[in-house]
């Protein structure tokens, strides 16, 4: 009897030591923060693009008699935690402090005392959407979460200034270290992006026309969102319905498949063709756009780090350059089953004597 | 299926172990962190009615820290399915006599973000819950009100259905007068003009 308890309770630590490691090597195994750069300049981008359109309207929802008058808004986040800077500027003062919030993005864009401007743009960011939440939608969501994951992770430590400012001072490496924080922000905008796709989805099947095949008629049916005509595939319902179910297919599996390293570039695919659809078709491009630069945390990091070093490297010897998705998965020290050089860069010793370092 | 281990995604090999009792203390709480903001995430969307007592009480616990990062999102997209568009219409009267008509969104606004950002006005508004409907109408017609100078401004609320596919096989056209519903929303008297 006691044997087999000390085995039982053998196999439980053993379990639980498993999932300890397991959650560990997720979360916390070094990563290069190159990617994270790259995310950082697109989701910059995008701000400020998104933050400029205000500023053509910047009286009519930000000034005094905006369209959200300071009572309807209030009664709207009655009982929330909400906080937005615009509270505090005076009628007079929206220009200077709209001029204040987009360099607080320009800087965080370019990668300017990162650390600091990362937070502030997700202050402004958020300011901004809860002073009209009625003006908002999936873009601002997106703008927000991904800002936020770049503020938690060494975004800054890639394609920055501050990178550049760092190389100049100290004669740092051409790449960055890898770094358990970088690992951190992207495995958060990885699972954030499962969830956004999954309850999408699975809010989709309780809706009849998800089922019946009518859905994506009824968003190209729908004048006020369409940017193409589309009504020609009412002579083709079979089509209709098949980008229906396929589309909510795609939404519901994505957080289970996109695990899979042999099925990701099909799933990233299946992102770029449903997101430049609904940019093209239902006049949304910046949520598109934003959409895919989430999936972008999904790229193999690896690769981007060295397309991103031969594009900004210029001396080294080549090497080839892997996708690491053809490399066996079960191999936790990346040692390849099938490796395919794709693109021939150069590096520069420095580099190399980098990622000794941190493997 | 080993995600840890996933060399597609970061660098290829274990995170390393933890020497240092402060280091490994930082890991523990960073964890504890995670688990709490994992839970927050998932809970956000599956809060949206309809939903279970036990998540809606779960909700209650999360709705600080979710509201403060603005991640207090559905992200039903399109869901449960695509449905009509509102549409605001207005008339804007003058002390002069003058009348100026207009109607939100405009398909002529450009960019497209604007354009959207006009459309999630009356989106929004459609959605108000009953006791905010009337302060949300009174926002929009001072608004209105103060762009025209005008001394009243009249609202007018038009859901745009859509149509079926047999109604366009049939030579229906998205813009054919009977697919909008008008609904008056009243008169109001514009003092901030």
């Amino acid at each position: 009897m006691r044997r087999l308890l000390n085995r039982a309770s053998r196999s439980v630590t053993h379990s639980v030591r498993a999932m300890e490691e397991a959650w560990d090597a997720f979360w916390f195994t070094p990563a290069d923060p190159t990617l994270l750069g790259v995310l950082r300049v697109l989701t910059g981008l995008m701000l400020l693009y998104t933050h400029a359109v205000w500023g053509l309207v910047l009286g009519d929802f930000f000034g005094p008699g905006a369209w959200l008058s300071e009572r309807l808004v209030r009664a709207i986040q009655d009982g929330s935690y909400t906080y937005s800077f615009w509270w505090l500027v005076p009628g007079q003062w929206i220009w200077p402090a709209y001029g204040l919030s987009m360099a607080v993005l320009a800087l965080f864009t370019i990668g300017l005392w990162t650390r600091g401007t990362s937070l502030l743009a997700l202050a402004v960011t958020i300011s901004f959407c809860h002073r009209v939440p009625a003006a908002t939608f999936g873009l601002d969501q997106i703008n927000a979460m991904l800002t936020l994951y770049l503020a938690i992770g060494p975004s800054g430590q890639a394609l920055s200034v501050d990178r550049w400012l760092a190389l100049r001072r100290a004669g740092a490496a051409a790449r960055p270290s890898p770094s358990a924080a970088a690992n951190l922000a992207l495995r958060l905008i990885q699972v954030h992006m499962c969830v956004i796709y999954f309850f999408a989805g699975t809010s989709k099947l309780q809706g009849e026309a998800w089922w019946n095949g009518e859905a994506i008629w009824r968003s190209f049916a729908n004048l006020e969102y369409q940017s193409i005509d589309m009504t020609w595939l009412a002579w083709h319902p079979w089509v209709l319905d098949l980008l229906t179910h396929v589309s909510v297919l795609w939404e519901v599996a994505f957080c289970a498949l996109i695990w899979q390293p042999r099925l990701r570039p099909f799933l990233l695919a299946g992102a770029v063709v449903l997101h430049v659809g609904i940019g093209a078709c239902l006049g949304m491009w910046t949520f598109g756009l934003i959409m895919l630069v989430g999936c972008a945390a999904f790229l193999p990091n690896e690769a981007v780090g060295r397309i991103v070093a031969a594009r900004t490297s210029a001396q080294g010897r080549a090497k080839p350059l892997v996708m690491p998705w053809l490399v066996n998965p079960h191999s936790i020290q990346g040692a390849p089953r099938h490796r395919e050089p794709i693109a021939v860069r150069r590096t520069d010793p420095s580099e190399r004597a980098d990622r000794a370092n941190a493997l | 299926m080993s995600i840890g281990a996933d060399p597609g995604l970061v660098m290829p090999m274990h995170a390393p172990p933890c020497r240092s009792p402060r280091r490994r203390l930082l890991r523990r709480v960073l964890s504890v962190w995670l688990v709490f903001h994992v839970a927050a995430i998932i809970i956000a969307p599956a809060a949206v009615a309809p939903s279970s007592d036990l998540i809606r009480s779960a909700w209650g616990l999360f709705q600080p820290y979710l509201e403060v990062l603005y991640l207090d999102h559905g992200y039903h997209f399109f869901a449960p399915e695509p449905a009509e568009s509102t549409l605001l219409a207005f008339v804007a009267e003058r002390d002069d006599g003058t009348t100026v008509h207009g109607r939100i969104p405009d398909r002529a606004t450009r960019p497209r973000l604007l354009y959207h950002r006009y459309f999630m006005l009356t989106e929004h508004m459609n959605d108000a819950p009953e006791e905010l409907r009337s302060l949300w109408h009174e926002s929009y017609a001072q608004h209105i009100g103060r762009e025209y100078g005008a001394a009243r401004v009249t609202l007018i609320q038009q859901t745009h259905n859509l149509p079926t596919r047999e109604r366009v096989r049939g030579g229906g056209h998205l813009t054919d007068p009977e697919s909008y519903e008008d609904q008056p929303l009243g008169t109001f008297r514009c003092d901030g003009y």
